[in-house]
């Protein structure tokens, strides 16, 4: 507000150098580490998986920035603001990922989502946006409600808030599998829920995502989930780890239901935007399905990692997914992509990128969406549980069939009759976008072919559930 | 005897301030009445050592609560006649019933009990629970983390929610 309107650039070059140094400490912490370190009377850990999440939620932010500033230069956006909640917003999720007491993880998870339900109405004029973050903000008042009824009663049972004290309260007083711990169980799982999208508390997702600004609704989709990802994993194996058999039944129903529907509903898209998500919906059943059979098998090592792993790839396959629908729907000027009909041979760049991205979002080797696939089908199918396999044959099915809708749009953009090409129109690719572009097929190509890096993710798991 | 007198007063302004709200014309003017009330409870709980207690009294319901109140009474007008008749068919005479049965429930109790003014205030020790400096002694070193978060939490809020009512045709001239 201060600043004049041209020199609002700056603000943007600040955050991005910002997000950049900020990776620095993190470095300092990998490299110096040998132990988890507590903080705050144990309610703040600094260990090998919150190092390699933050890391992860510090990019995601950094390709966010990158996205952005075209976007929001054109003028009809307050930018000093926008940065300043984004990165309010990562905070909140580098919070998540350290917390072990029940206030910190609460406010972590309600610094990360507040800025999004204002950023999701940023569009001021428009009814979609404002119809969108109304639904949002309401949805996620109820989740907020949800998830402190359900530490309320944590807290009423044990009396304490740090998690290593309220689980071994609950094993000592042989409480985990009463009626209340499981109760609480169900809130948290219930409020969390509406934060990763995951059926039945997916219906917001849609109409917030077709109605924000482009760059947040990518954020939403990859950050916000992740964030609520690690909230649950967090939750679920440090607090409610003895009651595993109860919520794994009710997460694997959940995880079920969510890749197929979400896979249905997105075979019959056509707004390229609420196609995406959709098939974000269904990818995170997919990455809920370890979770929910680790707490039936009790292997909570091989759940997070697989968890973790598909959550990382997914992050960037998604971004660069929504980077190509920003590109193809900006030039094209149409939100239908049927009238995209051979808008790649405009910019055979793009093209190839956003086919890269598709397919990685299916699973087809040698893409980085294959391994996650790859690892979190192990994870099921290793079990030797038979609930597990059948989560694995549903998983399995849903693959196939998103794998229609994925290959439809990279057949309209190649194959298709060119209708909306217009030979005087200019293919709009900024730097920065090409900067988002380039990293993410990088990073799905080698998690593809070198899936060995992911490896040290399972030494990782193993430190986390150790302590 | 300071006791006594700081116990008399504020009984007296919660008096006061209930008749205000109840007999003044103008909603603003009951709406005061409510706050003197409120703070005079506030007073008295300060009296016998609640502080915490009197502290949430004074920020939520004296606070919070009240620019609810005149905020409603902003919108809705504070010249709009009050609607005199009965709604509901002898409401009069039904109030007037249960408070006499009340008021005489009251004042059997305060009979029949062994009432004295003068142990009321020796009777309360001092106690340690709800004392500010035990609250703040937690809050400004364990929860000292969540306690900075919040504030920048609450910075969010506020600032996402002015640029969003913001008035984007107008600030031409006062960016």
């Amino acid at each position: 507000m201060i600043l004049p309107r041209k020199s609002k650039y700056y603000v943007a070059a600040f955050a991005l150098l910002g997000t950049l140094f900020s990776l620095a400490p993190l470095v300092i912490q990998w490299a110096n580490y040998t132990s988890p370190i507590y903080a705050f009377e144990n309610s703040f850990v600094v260990d090998k998986f919150s190092i390699i999440l933050k890391g992860l939620f510090i990019l995601i932010t950094y390709l966010t920035f990158l996205l952005s500033i075209n976007f929001i230069e054109s003028d009809k956006y307050y930018q000093g603001e926008y940065y300043y909640l984004l990165l309010s917003s990562l905070l909140g999720a580098l919070i998540v990922s350290s917390s072990r007491d029940l206030l910190t993880i609460f406010i972590g998870i309600e610094l990360a989502s507040t800025p999004m339900f204002l950023l999701s109405g940023w569009k001021k004029g428009d009814r979609k946006s404002n119809e969108g973050a109304i639904k949002f903000f309401l949805l996620g008042v109820l989740s907020a409600s949800l998830i402190l009824y359900g530490f309320s009663l944590l807290y009423g049972l044990s009396g304490k808030l740090v998690f290593s004290e309220i689980s071994s309260h609950l094993l000592s007083a042989s409480l985990a599998n009463s009626p209340v711990v499981l109760l609480s169980a169900i809130l948290v799982i219930s409020g969390i829920g509406f934060k990763i999208s995951v059926v039945p508390f997916h219906s917001w997702a849609p109409d917030t995502y077709e109605g924000a600004p482009l760059p947040v609704t990518a954020y939403l989709s990859v950050s916000s989930k992740a964030t609520g990802f690690v909230a649950l994993i967090i939750l679920l194996t440090k607090v409610f780890a003895g009651s595993g058999s109860s919520w794994g039944i009710i997460l694997v129903i959940i995880s079920g239901l969510t890749m197929t529907l979400g896979n249905l509903v997105a075979l019959q898209q056509n707004n390229p935007v609420r196609l995406l998500a959709y098939s974000s919906i269904s990818q995170a059943g997919f990455i809920l399905a370890p979770i929910a059979i680790s707490g039936i098998t009790g292997d909570y090592q091989d759940g997070i990692f697989a968890s973790v792993t598909y959550l990382i790839i997914y992050a960037f396959m998604n971004l660069g997914a929504f980077l190509s629908v920003h590109l193809f729907s900006n030039y094209a000027g149409s939100t239908n992509f049927y009238e995209w009909g051979g808008v790649a041979r405009k910019s055979p760049l793009a093209g190839v990128l956003t086919t890269v991205f598709f397919f990685s979002l299916a699973g087809i080797p040698p893409l980085g969406g294959w391994f996650a696939k790859f690892v979190v089908f192990r994870s099921l199918l290793g079990s030797a549980n038979s609930i597990g396999i059948a989560l694995g044959v549903v998983g399995a099915i849903n693959a196939v069939i998103a794998l229609v809708y994925y290959a439809r749009i990279s057949k309209v953009i190649w194959m298709d009759e060119p209708k909306s090409i217009n030979e005087e129109k200019i293919f709009q690719f900024e730097n920065p976008l090409k900067v988002v572009g380039v990293f993410t097929v990088l990073i799905t190509f080698v998690s593809g072919i070198f899936p060995g890096i992911f490896s040290y993710l399972g030494e990782v798991s193993s430190i986390f559930f150790g302590n | 005897m300071v006791d006594l007198i700081l116990f008399f007063i504020p009984s007296a302004l919660i008096i006061i301030g209930a008749l205000i709200v109840v007999f003044a014309k103008n909603p603003v003017h009951n709406a005061m009445g409510l706050v003197m009330t409120l703070v005079s409870i506030a007073i008295i709980y300060i009296t016998l050592n609640a502080t915490f207690v009197a502290m949430v009294q004074m920020l939520v319901y004296a606070g919070a609560v009240m620019t609810l109140f005149l905020f409603v009474i902003m919108m809705i007008g504070v010249d709009k006649k009050e609607q005199s008749s009965e709604s509901i068919k002898g409401q009069t005479f039904l109030v007037s019933g249960v408070f006499l049965i009340l008021i005489s429930i009251l004042g059997y109790v305060a009979i029949s009990s062994e009432f004295k003014w003068d142990l009321w205030f020796e009777a309360v020790e001092f106690a340690v629970e709800g004392t500010p400096q035990l609250i703040a002694g937690t809050l400004f070193t364990a929860w000292i983390f969540p306690f900075e978060i919040i504030s920048i939490l609450l910075i969010v809020a506020t600032a996402a929610a002015i640029a969003l009512a913001y008035d984007s045709k107008r600030k031409k001239n006062d960016v």
